[in-house]
């Protein structure tokens, strides 16, 4: 057992056997390989069974608001933004919320590894310091660990938790070391045919499952535009229009507010890259309004803030 | 043709293309880490090294998105509908999975139930569509068809079954089509019949192949003895009012993955597009993880929250589908829902959970269930 999972579990032990928190959510190991399941434990032997590896790769903030009573949450630094979020959003009191802090060293890509391993069925995955050892019926191949991180996670800039309750290790260094900004020049040196052409590419293969809004912390309307049925706001087909609207539509409705915890291209099955819409907005967020999401408790939305002199190029 | 052919695994781009006459033939494609079927090209050839494809192949015969009619509602046509011409070209696909050929065969029990509630699309795809399946040699982690009264060689719903001996590939008609199919592969390239001793060794191979296959799921922690035996002998309201539910659900995102992934799922809603003077009727793919499922025109919902929707899932695959269908589960263990689950939700734990349950409720309610869907 590696050490974070180690300090998880005492950490959690403690906090239920001392009955500060009702429930502790965590991750404890999957049931199959490169997995692994959000677990809500409630007592110190359930406490036991929590775990922390680089698959831990959905935002436990999404279900953290629905849970309620008092509870501990395990965050790295995207899942501590958003637990801000939620805080923020009066979606969970702070009072309620206790914070385990994972300072985080990148979450780790399945489907990359998948790629890299072209066929072969991969049975097993060690993770020591920077090295990532993947592990077959007859092989076993050593990476770096930047070489199957998430994309989001390359270029993270806020690694350890802006929140901490408790603390699991010592801080990382804060970024991930990887440039945020590239990612966006996919659309900005391009026309608007062109992007409008990029854009429709990137969700073809979209099976409107919806894991991607599911999987995201931002999302909390009681219910989704794409389930208003009176009057009914999207249609319900595959057709590109409706496809697209989607997506566009909720894009937007994470404007100012998303930490790219990436939690959205990791839960779509159909491997689209989801973050090509998301990071333009947390681009234009940060670098036209000087806003990263949800950095404190005290920091106002960017989308609550007017200034006069607030730049005009996001219209553009 | 009637018994199995031998043929050399180098002649199956030639008997690919051979099949492609009068049909769009599919292959299984790997980019990256997603595997789909796509249309066969000899330049590119094609490799029987892929566990299953990420989406299953049932939006060949039912598509996810499908105009079933148009209509008018202004002018002289007003009130008139025309049906949408069934127009399914011809097709094959080749490297189906069992399971996934299973769920086939199980669909057709929906679809095609008796003369007056034929679905003409389904019917008609069907048809059209030639299913020649790829034994499973390598079963993934998360397989467990052997469970769901299937195994990894098994034909039900295929026309051929190919298996992988390395250098060869044997080739086993199942169906009529099936074996007029192969008598074309055999014009194709040279097929050796599958009898005497290179016949019997051939077979042999098949047989280690599909032992090795049941033994990969029977080593698995999470294959053996799982049962629907339990659950079958409670009542719908029993399993329905089982204590594992909540914590069952306590992680779903409630998103539509598990369903759009899964071969055998099959619910859709069927909607009125108008646009000016005319619309479509159009049936697309519904999800039962979805609030919008059953909310009721009157505001009520009856699965209002998750709890209710994942158990439905789950006793709509255990428990109600083998009562309409005479005891088979409404699952073939394929295992892409759990692959693909963000929350890695087990549906093999869930039976077994159902299964613990079962055994040790109390005992079931006299009054005799009604199967419901």
């Amino acid at each position: 057992m590696n050490a974070y999972a180690r300090r998880i579990r005492e950490i959690a032990q403690r906090l239920l056997a001392e009955k500060r928190v009702d429930a502790v959510l965590g991750y404890r190991a999957g049931t199959v390989p490169m997995r692994a399941r959000p677990f809500v434990a409630r007592t110190p032997a359930e406490a036991g069974e929590l775990t922390w590896t680089g698959f831990c790769v959905g935002n436990l903030a999404r279900l953290a608001a629905g849970l309620g009573g008092r509870l501990a949450v395990c965050a790295q630094g995207c899942v501590s933004r958003n637990l801000v979020g939620i805080v923020r959003e009066n979606r969970l009191r702070r009072e309620d919320l206790t914070v385990i802090a994972v300072p985080c060293l990148g979450m780790l890509d399945a489907r990359k590894i998948v790629t890299r391993m072209s066929g072969r069925a991969v049975t097993g995955v060690r993770e020591e310091g920077d090295e990532v050892t993947v592990t077959g019926a007859d092989f076993e191949e050593v990476f770096g660990r930047g070489d199957v991180k998430r994309d989001n996670c390359l270029t993270c800039l806020h690694r350890n938790p802006v929140l901490a309750d408790e603390v699991v290790a010592d801080p990382v260094p804060e970024t991930g070391g990887g440039d945020i900004d590239k990612l966006i020049e996919l659309w900005e040196r391009k026309k608007p045919e062109a992007r409008f052409e990029l854009f429709t590419r990137t969700f073809r293969d979209c099976i409107r499952c919806y894991a991607c809004r599911d999987a995201c912390p931002l999302c909390h309307c009681a219910t989704c535009f794409v389930n208003r049925s009176n009057p009914q706001w999207l249609g319900k087909t595959q057709d590109e229009p409706d496809v697209l609207t989607y997506h566009l539509l909720r894009a937007f409705h994470c404007a100012g507010r998303c930490t790219d915890c990436g939690a959205c291209e990791s839960a779509c099955p159909a491997g689209i890259p989801m973050r090509r819409l998301t990071s333009k907005l947390e681009s234009d967020a940060r670098r036209l309004f000087g806003h990263e999401a949800f950095l404190s408790l005290d920091a106002k939305p960017a989308l609550a803030v007017f200034s006069p002199d607030d730049p005009d190029e996001v219209f553009s | 043709m009637d018994e199995a052919l031998i043929f050399s695994r180098l002649d199956v781009p030639r008997i690919l293309t051979a099949w492609g006459a009068g049909r769009a033939v599919y292959i299984p494609e790997t980019a990256g880490a997603q595997t789909a079927f796509a249309l066969f090209n000899p330049e590119r050839g094609l490799s029987l090294h892929f566990g299953n494809t990420t989406l299953s192949p049932k939006s060949f015969l039912f598509p996810q998105t499908e105009c079933l009619l148009r209509f008018a509602t202004r002018g002289p046509e007003a009130g008139l509908c025309q049906t949408e011409p069934l127009g399914a070209q011809k097709r094959l696909l080749f490297g189906v999975r069992p399971c996934d050929a299973a769920a086939f065969a199980l669909l057709d029990r929906v679809f095609v139930q008796d003369d007056r509630s034929t679905d003409p699309f389904w019917a008609l795809r069907r048809e059209r569509t030639l299913l020649v399946g790829l034994a499973c040699n390598s079963p993934d982690e998360t397989c467990f068809c052997t469970a769901m009264d299937g195994g990894p060689h098994n034909t039900a719903g295929l026309d051929i079954l190919a298996c992988d001996l390395g250098d060869e590939v044997l080739l086993r008609p199942v169906t009529d089509r099936g074996r007029a199919l192969l008598a074309e592969a055999a014009q194709a390239a040279t097929g050796v019949p599958a009898r005497g001793e290179r016949g019997g060794a051939a077979l042999g191979q098949a047989e280690t192949r599909r032992m090795g296959a049941e033994a990969v799921m029977a080593r698995s922690p999470f294959v053996p003895g799982l049962t629907l035996e339990a659950v079958s002998r409670r009542s719908q309201r029993t399993v329905h009012a089982l204590g594992i539910w909540p914590r069952i659900a306590e992680t779903c995102l409630n998103c539509g993955v598990c369903t759009f992934t899964c071969p055998t799922c099959h619910c859709f809603d069927i909607q009125d597009e108008t646009k000016g003077g005319s619309g479509r009727r159009v049936r697309n793919w519904d999800t039962c993880m979805s609030w919008l499922f059953t909310a009721h025109a009157s505001g009520h919902n009856p699965r209002p929250t998750k709890v209710e929707r994942v158990r439905q899932r789950f006793m709509h695959k255990f428990k109600y589908m083998p009562m309409n269908l005479g005891g088979r589960p409404g699952c073939v263990g394929c295992g892409r829902c759990v692959r693909q689950c963000p929350a890695n939700i087990d549906i093999r734990e869930v039976l077994r959970a159902m299964d613990m349950a079962c055994r040790i409720a109390p005992p079931s309610s006299l009054i005799p269930d009604e199967a419901v869907s």
